[in-house]
């Protein structure tokens, strides 16, 4: 007697958890709709071939986590975290601004109080991973025998943290495309939970073997003091975000004295990351050039950065054509060439008020 | 190992020594009870009860409850078997009976010595026992809880997930969360957070939830530990988490 009751309670708290959890996914993956929106508004003006468009829905899948988490962050934290990056100049600003968005997947922000050590900040992510727990953003995913595992937690990134002044961190999310099976990541190996979620997943985000991939943040520890705004702006999937940022001129600063204008030791393997912030330049037709000229003078010489810029970019021209054919990049090879977006750098830089 | 009284069974033993050991406590030894711990046969448990009560040197005072009587011959063999019931020297293997307390039996050795050793005990024991300073000691109910007489060490200890859930409970100076990191892969975690009293369950989740974020793991589980965490437990335990999950200088070359 005693037993059956047990089962009994057991199945209906099962039925329970896979109505909750088919209510939660709604909540915590972008409708297809969603992304043939944003897809429809980012190229109404290109033409893109059938594979380019599954890149770009696959990729924007990615991004759709990313401000998602971008937005989760800015809510728990508030004024003790800023962002910045690509994920900020290219899906907040440059989409803003009628430009095409390199893509990029990873969120880059910076903690605002003192923190001497990872700690500092890490200690925080329990408490955060609870309030997600709490408001329903965390994917409760039943696996058998009563047992459950969590998606949508920020974790510690093992694999990824080498630097001792920028702490990474992940956070595995539910996708349609990219990533690795869920079951195996969930390590299922109840068949019949395995078919129930199957078809949960069917139902509701149209995918029957959906994958779990991590989307990774990273926040520094040094940049307490840097210039930042709050900006109350549509991302490019129409969603306001209101989020401390990096001051935009700072941002472009960066790019230039640690990027284009740097001097590497190796720079054919810094190429992508110089092409990337070569693209980001983009957005200084619509900034004060001078406000990004005084970040950037703040922090080097003029002719040193002036040399490397020229070094640096010509490599881009003579072998970044590599880079340039990524998916990343699918929506800007459409309106612009490498060598315009190398030739708008060098302009940009030598005709610096001051700089040259 | 002590069995040098020649001819008599480890069941015959068991039974005497702890009925005297409860006449000196003024307590009756369940039946019931002493046969699970000691993992002793039911039937011939009760035969040699009834045997020693046909003997006149026991007496069942309810149900399932027996006790010594207070005759000669039960006295001198009260104090034969107990002569010969020799243990690691302590006091509670020598002088309470093995069905009111247990050990948790996860290894609790300071570098330096130990602070003191938790002991679970049945509430019967209050104002009974006066046990030295190196014992802290739980009186709580003992029903439902997992332990069994370890012959080794001549003492009932408790299962592997009901001392740690004890350790989580009453424990706080022991850091059994270490132990938790170490063989988590072998614990079931679930089994703890069942047996956990209401402040052990606050200690564990919030373990695992700084222990889900640092190092991904455990993957699945039945309890529900994120929103358990309790923040001032978290935060009382904090610091010492980062020394047990960020081991072996990994805290020191990732600057945590």
């Amino acid at each position: 007697m005693q037993v059956s009751r047990d089962s009994e309670s057991e199945e209906r708290e099962e039925r329970e958890a896979f109505r909750k959890l088919e209510e939660d996914l709604a909540r915590s993956t972008p409708s297809i709709e969603e992304l043939e929106r944003a897809l429809d508004r980012l190229a109404r003006d290109v033409e893109l071939a059938r594979d380019e468009k599954s890149a770009v829905l696959r990729d924007l899948e990615r991004v759709w986590h990313i401000m998602r988490l971008l937005k989760l962050l800015s809510e728990y934290f508030g004024d003790l975290i800023f962002f910045g990056g690509g994920a900020v100049v290219n899906y907040i600003y440059l989409v803003n601004v009628g430009e095409k968005p390199r893509f990029t997947f990873d969120l880059d922000s910076a903690w605002r109080r003192p923190a001497y050590a990872k700690r500092d900040v890490l200690r925080h992510f329990p408490l955060f991973n609870k309030w997600l727990a709490e408001m329903g953003f965390v994917l409760r995913i039943p696996v058998g025998r009563g047992r459950y595992g969590f998606l949508g937690i920020a974790e510690y990134d093992v694999e990824k943290d080498y630097f001792p002044s920028i702490l990474s961190m992940r956070m595995p999310v539910l996708t349609r495309y990219t990533g690795e099976d869920f079951h195996s990541f969930l390590e299922i190996k109840d068949h019949g939970t395995l078919v129930k979620l199957r078809r949960a997943f069917e139902e509701v985000i149209g995918v029957r073997n959906p994958k779990i991939d991590y989307v990774r943040f990273e926040i520094a520890l040094g940049l307490r003091e840097a210039s930042v705004v709050r900006v109350e702006l549509k991302d490019l999937f129409g969603s306001t975000q209101s989020v401390l940022v990096t001051e935009p001129e700072l941002q472009l600063a960066w790019s230039i004295t640690n990027r284009i204008g740097r001097s590497f030791d190796a720079p054919e393997l810094a190429l992508h990351d110089i092409l990337k912030s070569a693209l980001d330049l983009r957005l200084s037709k619509y900034l004060s050039v001078n406000r990004v000229r005084d970040y950037v003078l703040r922090t080097e010489k003029p002719e040193t950065i002036r040399a490397n810029a020229a070094l640096n970019l010509r490599l881009l021209r003579e072998k970044g054509f590599k880079e340039w054919a990524g998916h990343h990049y699918v929506l800007v090879r459409k309106v612009t060439t490498l060598e315009d977006v190398i030739r708008s750098a060098e302009i940009l830089i030598e005709n610096m008020p001051g700089t040259s | 190992m002590s069995w040098r009284i020649t001819g008599l069974s480890n069941l015959r033993r068991v039974v005497l020594v702890q009925l005297a050991k409860g006449a000196g406590l003024g307590l009756g030894i369940p039946a019931s009870r002493l046969i699970r711990i000691f993992n002793l046969n039911g039937g011939l448990t009760y035969r040699f009860l009834r045997e020693l009560e046909s003997e006149e040197v026991a007496m069942q005072v309810s149900r399932n409850v027996w006790t010594l009587k207070d005759t000669h011959k039960a006295r001198a063999l009260a104090e034969l078997a107990l002569s010969d019931w020799r243990g690691l020297y302590s006091y509670f293997p020598e002088t309470v009976p093995d069905v009111y307390y247990y050990m948790p039996d996860i290894p609790t050795t300071w570098f330096g010595g130990m602070a003191y050793r938790v002991v679970i005990a049945d509430p019967v024991l209050e104002g009974r026992i006066n046990p030295p300073g190196e014992y802290k000691v739980v009186y709580t109910s003992l029903r439902s809880r997992r332990f069994r007489f370890n012959w080794s060490l001549m003492m009932p200890v408790g299962g592997r997930e009901q001392s740690i859930a004890d350790l989580l409970s009453y424990d706080p100076l022991w850091p059994v969360e270490q132990y938790i990191v170490w063989y988590y892969g072998d614990i079931d975690l679930d089994e703890v957070a069942r047996r956990c009293s209401p402040y052990g369950l606050k200690r564990l989740a919030s373990f695992l939830s700084f222990m889900k974020m640092s190092l991904g793991v455990p993957k699945a589980m039945e309890f529900n530990y994120l929103t358990l965490l309790d923040r001032d437990v978290y935060e009382e335990f904090l610091p010492k988490y980062f020394s047990w999950v960020f081991a072996n200088g990994v805290d020191i070359t990732r600057n945590i």
